[in-house]
C-alpha cells in the first residue's frame, strides 16, 4: 500500500556498477538516445555506462543510504512495538531494482541546447516516463553532459550525501536506543522527539 | 363487472383477522462489531529525487508509525531544494490512509449501521516544529468504500467517499455501505483519507509540514432483526 512512484530513482540493489564497454556516445544527442535506448530495454549496465564515474559512485552510494536509512527506521519502529505495544499494521513499498525503474522511460526530446559550466552543455530534455498505473506522463528537465575519456556522459544533478545520510541514521538509532531504555511516556512523545530531531529543530519533549 | 358478495369474503375475513390480532413484536437487536483484523495504515505518494536525478539524495524516513489497534491517516512533507546548476530536488511526501474491514458474513439484511471511531492522537509540523495537539485533531476528511483489498501492492484506493465530519469522536451512518456488502458487492472495508491528495511526480507540495491523526476504537454498531438473520447473536 506504501507504493511510492520512484519514477526516476534508482536503488540499485545486488548491481554491479560498472562502466560496461559501450559505443562511445559522440554527441549529446547521441548519448540521450543511448540512455532512452537502454532504459528502454532495460540494459543496466549500458544505462550505467552513460553515466559519469562520479554519478555512478554517487547512484551506488545513494542506493546504500535508502537501505541503511529504512533498517535504521525499521529498528526504531520495532523498538516502539515492544516498549508500547506491537502497532497496526503499516505496508512499505517493496524496494524497486534500477531495471524495473529505468524501464519506464519511453521516449525523450531535446529542447534546447547550450553551455553550461566549464565542459559541460546543458540540454533541457522533455521526457516521456510511463507511470506505475501505465499512463505515459511527460516531464521536462535540465541535465548536464560532459565529455569524459572521448565520450558524452550524463552528469547526475547531485552531490554525495553521505555525511547528511549518516547524521539521520545517528539520530534514527540514538532515539531507538532512548526508546528502548524507557526514556519517553509514551509512543507519541517518542515519535515527535525523533521528528523534531530529524528536522533540525533537535527539541526533545520527555 | 358486478362483483358478488360471496367474492368478498376471503378479503373481508382477512381484514377481520388483522384487526382482531395483534402484529407479531418484531424485537431487534443491536450489536458491536470489532475489525475484522488490525487496522491497517498504507502510505503513498513520492520519496526520493525528481528530475534527472535518477536517485541522489535520500530523504529522512517518516518518523511516524500507527499505535495499535490504530490507523494513521494524513500527510508528511519533506522538501529540499537541490543546487544549480543542475538543481536535483530531494523530496518525500507521503499521504497516508486508514482501512478498516468488519467481517459481516452473519448477516443476511440490517436495519442500520454506524461506523464509530476515536481520534486518538495528532500532531502537526511547521516551520520546522512538530508539536502534538491536545485534544487530538482530525485531520482525515473523507470515508469511502476500498476497491481493492489491503495490501503492499496498492494505494487503499476507494470510491463512494462521504466527508468526514470534524471529530475528534465519529458516529457515522454506514447503512448504505453495509447493504452494498451483504447485497453482493466485495468487502474491502472503510478507507479513511485525507485531508490531501496523494502527491505524483508531476504535482507534489514543496514544504515540510505534516498533519497526521491516529484513529482507534473502531466499532460498527449494527441493528438488526434476529429472525432474518439467523447466523447473527439471537
Amino acid at each position: 500500500m506504501c507504493r511510492y512512484i520512484r519514477i526516476l530513482c534508482v536503488p540499485l540493489l545486488g548491481m554491479a556498477v560498472s562502466a560496461h564497454a559501450s559505443p562511445a556516445q559522440n554527441t549529446p544527442e547521441e548519448l540521450v538516445g543511448a540512455v532512452i535506448s537502454a532504459a528502454r530495454r532495460g540494459d543496466v549496465p549500458q544505462f550505467l555506462a552513460c553515466l559519469t564515474a562520479t554519478s555512478r559512485a554517487s547512484l551506488t552510494e545513494s542506493f546504500a543510504n535508502r537501505s541503511a536509512l529504512r533498517e535504521a527506521q525499521q529498528a526504531f519502529r520495532r523498538a516502539l512495538d515492544n516498549q508500547y505495544g506491537k502497532g497496526g499494521i503499516l505496508y512499505f513499498s517493496p524496494e524497486e531494482d534500477l531495471k524495473s525503474v529505468i524501464v519506464r522511460f519511453v521516449g525523450a526530446e531535446i529542447l534546447e541546447k547550450k553551455r553550461g559550466p566549464p565542459g559541460i552543455v546543458k540540454l533541457r530534455v522533455r521526457t516521456s516516463v510511463r507511470t506505475p498505473d501505465g499512463r505515459i506522463s511527460q516531464v521536462e528537465d535540465t541535465l548536464g553532459v560532459q565529455r569524459e575519456r572521448g565520450a558524452w556522459k550524463l552528469r547526475l544533478g547531485f552531490a554525495p550525501q553521505g555525511q547528511r545520510v549518516a547524521n539521520y541514521i545517528g539520530t534514527l538509532q540514538r532515539y531507538t536506543k532512548s526508546v528502548q531504555e524507557g526514556a519517553y511516556k509514551d509512543r507519541m512523545t517518542a515519535m515527535i522527539a525523533l521528528d523534531n530531531a530529524l528536522n533540525g529543530k533537535g527539541s526533545v519533549t520527555r | 363487472m358486478r362483483r358478488s358478495s360471496s367474492q368478498n369474503l376471503p378479503l373481508v375475513a382477512l381484514i377481520a383477522g388483522v384487526l382482531a390480532c395483534p402484529p407479531l413484536p418484531i424485537t431487534l437487536k443491536t450489536i458491536d462489531l470489532s475489525p475484522q483484523d488490525s487496522p491497517v495504515t498504507g502510505g503513498s505518494g513520492i520519496a526520493g529525487a525528481f528530475g534527472y536525478c535518477f536517485s541522489s539524495d535520500s530523504p529522512p524516513p517518516s518518523s511516524f508509525s500507527p499505535g495499535p489497534a490504530q490507523a494513521m491517516v494524513g500527510f508528511d512533507d519533506y522538501f529540499a531544494p537541490g543546487a544549480q546548476p543542475f538543481p536535483c530536488n530531494t523530496v518525500r511526501d507521503e499521504t497516508f490512509r486508514g482501512g478498516i474491514k468488519f467481517d459481516l458474513s452473519q448477516f443476511d439484511t440490517i436495519g442500520s449501521a454506524d461506523l464509530l471511531f476515536d481520534t486518538v492522537n495528532s500532531l502537526s509540523r511547521s516551520n520546522g516544529e512538530t508539536v502534538g495537539q491536545n485534544p487530538p485533531e482530525s485531520f482525515a476528511t473523507t470515508i469511502g468504500m476500498g476497491t481493492q483489498a489491503f495490501s503492499s501492492a496498492s494505494e487503499m484506493p476507494d470510491d463512494s467517499e462521504l466527508p468526514l465530519p470534524a471529530g475528534p469522536s465519529f458516529d457515522i451512518g454506514v447503512s448504505s455501505q453495509v447493504r452494498a456488502w451483504l447485497g453482493g458487492r466485495s468487502n474491502f472495508g472503510f478507507i479513511i483519507g485525507g485531508p490531501r491528495p496523494t502527491a505524483t511526480s508531476s504535482s507534489y507540495p514543496q514544504d515540510n509540514d505534516a498533519q497526521m491523526s491516529w484513529y482507534g476504537n473502531f466499532r460498527l454498531r449494527v441493528l438488526y432483526n434476529p429472525a432474518m438473520n439467523p447466523r447473527a447473536p439471537q
